[in-house]
């Protein structure tokens, strides 16, 4: 059920509480109705609180339970073969200078 | 569910201490009076559903008395005000009484096991329905 038709639900209760409450003194003069009155009137309170309750213990567990942002993928290691192979496509496109290559794939060596 | 049994402990000794020796229900025969205590209750309305609890999480008086000779059920609230329902109908069989009445629109209907004093009480009307179950005993 839909959180707004809850909260329908709820101001329908509540509303038949306050026409119960109000109705039992003018119908009954220094008494009041017993079952159909007070009896009623406690158990649409007591719904009433309860359904206002779940909805706010829903919310928060639907705040709780939200999913959090999965961490970035850590880049898989690579291997020295694939950084040279890396290095060479790079060094093909024109990304990097011949002397930027050199010292990389040195790097790259050294590393092993 | 152990704190809903602690809390209707009480209510229950009270009800035992209340009812004959010997655990029957002599004297529910309809005439003499009675003293009710409300156990359990079990609401439900059309959409937010159904709930139960103690009588005592409900707030509900916590006794009740039947009065035949003026065909009422009454009790105190927590203000002091004492609240009746008129008996409309009452019935009593071979093992029930059975009382009915209409306050607000609504409908209700309370039954006393002559054997035991278990007491059903049943009332409905605008959506709303609920059970209350409890024990009586003749004052």
């Amino acid at each position: 059920m839909s959180i707004k038709t809850n909260m329908l639900n709820c101001t329908a209760v509540a509303l038949l509480v306050t026409t119960l409450s109000l109705s039992m003194p003018a119908q009954a003069g220094k008494t009041g109705a017993f079952i159909g009155g007070v009896v009623t009137a406690k158990v649409l309170n007591n719904m009433s609180r309860r359904t206002e309750a779940e909805e706010q213990q829903a919310a928060n567990s639907s705040r709780q339970a939200a999913p959090a942002p999965a961490p970035a993928p850590a880049p898989a290691a690579q291997t020295p073969q694939q950084r040279l192979d890396q290095l060479d496509k790079l060094a093909a496109g024109g990304y990097i200078t011949p002397e930027e290559y050199k010292a990389k794939k040195k790097a790259i060596i050294d590393s092993m | 569910m152990r704190n809903r049994i602690r809390s209707i402990l009480p209510t229950l000794g009270l009800a035992a201490m209340l009812l004959p020796a010997g655990g029957s229900a002599a004297g529910l025969d309809g005439k003499a009076n009675l003293v009710c205590a409300a156990i359990d209750v079990i609401a439900c309305a059309n959409g937010p559903g159904c709930r139960e609890g103690s009588a005592n999480s409900f707030e509900f008086p916590q006794f009740m008395f039947v009065d035949f000779k003026k065909q009422q059920i009454h009790a105190t609230d927590e203000t002091g005000i004492n609240i009746v329902s008129p008996i409309k109908n009452s019935e009593i069989t071979e093992q029930q009484i059975i009382m009915q009445g209409i306050e607000n629109h609504r409908g209700w209907i309370a039954t006393v096991d002559k054997a035991n004093g278990n007491l059903t009480v049943t009332s409905s009307g605008a959506g709303v329905s609920f059970m209350v179950f409890g024990a009586c005993t003749t004052r």
